[in-house]
């Protein structure tokens, strides 16, 4: 138990480093490209940590289908933010590039 | 709960309920926006006097709040950005406004005191009531047993709110919602994605709302999202506007009614369920509910968004480009 517990551990403080890294980077960052960079990989990166680490914690505590059931709505919820994040991105981006060109000062 | 009797009605009350009629008629009546919006909101001061007389204090705080504060705030903010002001006329209605505004002032603050002095009952602990009652409702989550039975009321009254706002903000932007023309491949992605996912999850929050938290606001939450992004995405099927959409929302509000006159007929109480068949109307009328609260919010979303043609700078522009005529 205490290897498990370790492990949960050290998953959940680098899923929070990532979080962290990504939100200074959103706060600190001169310019929308390089915030969302920052934001939408860092984050997703992060929260798959954070996943993972609370899947292994009820694996190991609580085992059996009901567990099971936990680990596939955490995975769904880790898809469904990494497909979010990446398509919110991307839209932001091209949209933000789109009105340069309109403007005629495209970086 | 206090019953006023007749006899206590004095001749202070009688003036007070004339005044409201009167105050009713000239804010509908009066012709020009200053004065009726001025009626309206001694109407609304009036009408909180009312509620304090009848012993209904907390009534009586929240019309004084939302009629005096909120919705005249928001009146005095539409009259003065519909009409934009020429400088000689400006300093005379500087003076007018802060009249107007000291004496409303002065009436809030004598409605507010008059209803603070009535507040002297202790507030009734329902909690433990409801609680007992569950087992009686229909359904096993305490929540949504005081929600869709015991105050369904309430509800349908929240209903009929969303629903009319809905109506509202349809009828503000009727034909003037962008159409998305090229959706490209990451937004088909995420229709095909993002979209059914959400549809399963408000489908599961509604059918959880009967024994864990969740129900028609949550779910309908949710399938507004759906909506949303399915509109977004350019999925036509699914547009949030034109009468389709419109009946769609009208259909909860009209149902919910429906049922409280089959409540009527079946056991002789407006809105009342029978235990019989209490989860099988809860469950229907939250899926009716869900379907019309997403679609409202849908409409609401893309009404804000919409083009505002006749908007306020335009208006402006158009008033400073025919020499400051007003």
């Amino acid at each position: 138990m205490v290897i498990v517990d370790i492990v949960v551990i050290v998953l959940l403080a680098v899923g929070v480093m990532f979080v962290v890294a990504g939100t200074v980077g959103l706060l600190r960052f001169p310019d929308l490209a390089s915030r969302l960079h920052a934001v939408s990989k860092a984050d997703v990166l992060g929260l798959g940590f954070i996943a993972t680490a609370l899947a292994i914690h009820i694996l190991a505590t609580e085992p059996g289908w009901a567990a099971v059931g936990v680990v596939a709505k955490l995975a769904l919820i880790w898809i469904l933010a990494l497909i979010g994040t990446a398509a919110n991105a991307h839209l932001m981006a091209g949209s933000r590039r789109r009105a340069e060109a309109e403007r005629g000062t495209e970086a | 709960m206090t019953v006023v009797a007749f006899s206590d009605v004095d001749v202070l009350d009688i003036l007070v309920v004339l005044a409201v009629a009167v105050t009713a008629v000239l804010a509908v009546v009066i012709p020009r926006r200053v004065s009726a919006t001025i009626a309206f909101l001694v109407f609304g001061l009036l009408l909180a006097l009312l509620w304090a007389r009848v012993a209904a204090p907390d009534v009586a705080i929240a019309e004084a709040a939302l009629g005096g504060g909120v919705a005249g705030a928001l009146l005095v903010d539409a009259l003065h950005r519909r009409q934009p002001d020429s400088p000689q006329r400006s300093r005379r209605r500087t003076a007018t406004v802060t009249a107007v505004g000291a004496v409303l002032g002065a009436v809030t603050v004598a409605a507010l005191v008059t209803v603070l002095s009535r507040l002297t009952a202790e507030p009734a602990d329902l909690g433990p009531l409801a609680l007992e009652a569950v087992e009686r409702s229909g359904v096993s989550h305490p929540i949504t047993a005081v929600l869709l039975n015991f105050r369904n009321l309430d509800t349908l009254l929240e209903i009929a709110v969303v629903v009319f706002a809905a109506v509202g903000a349809a009828a503000l932007s009727r034909d003037r919602i962008r159409p998305v023309s090229d959706p490209g491949p990451v937004r088909r992605v995420i229709a095909v994605v993002i979209v059914p996912a959400l549809v399963l999850l408000a489908g599961w929050l509604l059918v959880a709302g009967t024994s864990e938290p969740g129900g028609a606001f949550q779910a309908g939450a949710v399938l507004g999202a759906a909506l949303i992004i399915a509109h977004l995405c350019g999925v036509h099927a699914a547009r949030a506007e034109g009468r389709r959409a419109l009946a769609i929302v009208v259909t909860g509000l009209v149902a919910f009614i429906m049922l409280g006159a089959i409540g009527l007929a079946a056991t002789g109480t407006w809105l009342a369920l029978d235990l019989d068949w209490a989860f099988a109307a809860i469950l229907a009328i939250e899926t009716l509910l869900t379907v019309s609260i997403g679609m409202a919010l849908a409409m609401l979303f893309l009404a804000a968004g919409s083009r505002d043609e006749g908007s306020v700078t335009d208006a402006r522009a158009r008033a400073a480009a025919a020499g400051g005529a007003p």
